[in-house]
């Protein structure tokens, strides 16, 4: 980044960091708070602050999609196992509401997978608090699902924490850098 | 991008620095004198604050969740005195929650913007809600299941079982899902994520809460309304009223009905 354009001369018309449009006599940038009239030290030190915390965000942004994409699996685990459960069950009544809850589970999955895009700390938590719901339902009404795919289940459980943690730094990169 | 945590300062007339307090443009994100931001939080939390807020919120949650599980889904609590046993555990947590966070919550049991005319604008929506949802849930729930639900069923046989069914169906979870619900969990949720989206998910969980794979799809625009509605005007108790209004309205056409059904 060219720093000496916003160093030395008088006619400087952009913020180096964020490229908006200054006042020549401001101190500090209105935009991103870039010091104009600071030290090149200074001014150095801002943009490799502002960079590390940049690939900080891009880090946590990274496991936030992870956690999305585990709820796509669980939506895609919840309609294969309604349809498994379709399959299997003998009783006609009981297997076609079966396959309509597990679908309209895995269709809310999905939705909040699709929207953690946009709002990821909403959708996680909507999404753990379902998958959590579900869980709990299943062990009071038959103990023995606790242990079924255990492993998937920490994992998804891991994955769940993670995104939120990740998504509440994240929230706080976004504030320290003004980036909305 | 998430930007919902910041309020720029927009205002015309705050155009003072919150640092060094000089004068600066309206709408500057970043002080020009001292390089202060120039964001308010709503709620200042720091990121473990927000952590502890979700875990308290998680437990809140386990527990509703686990407590509504065992009493729905097991044979074993299905008298009357465990359904009574499991609504004062349910309101005990609700009502636990919400006092332990004493400081941000109390401020919604005032009903500074009290008004009649907004109640009673409120509360006639809740019926007439009410009267709907009763309608299509009837119809859904005989159309799917084949099956005509009843929830005087459970009362019938106790004395005064009207005015039991009244005040476990209506003024039980009016009081105590409005405390927990829009009181302890979107005053908490409000620590972590924007006003939309508080919204949302206190809506979401109370909806998924009750179990019922009907319900759900006209829970979450109840729980939506409600909270809207305890953001609009600061309160519980406008909510605390629809929610009154819309099930007392439940348990009224189910008397109805079931009078009419006698009577032919």
């Amino acid at each position: 980044m060219d720093l000496t354009t916003t160093t030395t001369t008088n006619q400087i018309t952009n913020c180096a960091s964020c490229f908006n449009q200054i006042n020549q006599d401001d101190a500090f940038c209105t935009s991103c708070g870039y010091p104009l009239k600071g030290s090149e030290e200074e001014q150095k030190n801002f943009i490799m602050e502002k960079n590390t915390k940049e690939i900080y965000l891009e880090e946590e942004n990274r496991q936030i999609k992870k956690s999305g994409y585990a709820l796509y699996y669980i939506a895609a685990a919840t309609f294969l196992s309604g349809l498994i459960l379709y399959g299997t069950s003998k009783n006609p009544e009981i297997k076609s509401t079966l396959l309509l809850v597990n679908t309209v589970l895995a269709v809310i999955y999905a939705a909040l997978g699709f929207w953690s895009k946009w709002k990821p700390l909403a959708a996680i938590i909507s999404g753990s608090a379902l998958y959590a719901l579900v869980f709990i339902l299943n062990a009071v009404t038959s103990p023995l699902t606790i242990f079924s795919g255990i492993i998937l289940k920490i994992f998804i459980v891991v994955n769940f924490v993670r995104g939120i943690q990740s998504a509440i730094r994240a929230d706080k990169l976004r504030k320290d850098l003004n980036i909305g | 991008m998430d930007n919902l945590h910041i309020h720029i300062n927009n205002d015309e007339t705050a155009t003072h620095c919150s640092t060094c307090n000089e004068q600066i443009a309206p709408g500057s994100r970043f002080c020009k004198y001292c390089g202060a931001a120039q964001i308010q939080e709503c709620y200042t939390s720091s990121s473990e604050e927000k952590w502890i807020a979700i875990k308290q919120l998680g437990l809140f949650f386990v527990i509703d969740a686990v407590i509504c599980c065992i009493a729905g889904f097991t044979d074993f609590f299905k008298s009357f005195t465990w359904h009574v046993t499991i609504d004062i555990l349910l309101a005990s947590c609700a009502v636990f929650f919400f006092f332990y966070n004493w400081r941000s919550t109390r401020s919604l049991l005032n009903w500074k913007s009290f008004s009649i005319t907004k109640l009673l604008f409120y509360c006639l929506s809740a019926i007439l809600a009410s009267f709907t949802v009763s309608f299509v849930v009837g119809w859904l729930n005989r159309a799917l299941f084949s099956k005509v639900f009843s929830y005087y069923a459970f009362y019938e046989d106790l004395h005064h079982g009207k005015l039991i069914m009244i005040s476990f169906i209506a003024v039980m979870p009016a009081l105590f899902e409005e405390i927990g619900y829009r009181g302890f969990l979107l005053q908490k949720l409000l620590q972590v994520v924007d006003k939309k989206q508080a919204i949302f998910i206190s809506a979401f969980l109370f909806a998924i809460m009750h179990t019922s794979f009907i319900s759900l799809f006209w829970l979450i625009p109840f729980g939506l309304y409600l909270a809207y509605i305890r953001m609009k005007e600061n309160t519980l108790w406008y909510g605390v009223c629809v929610h009154f209004c819309f099930n007392f309205t439940v348990c009224m056409s189910e008397f109805y009905r079931l009078e009419h059904l006698y009577r032919h």
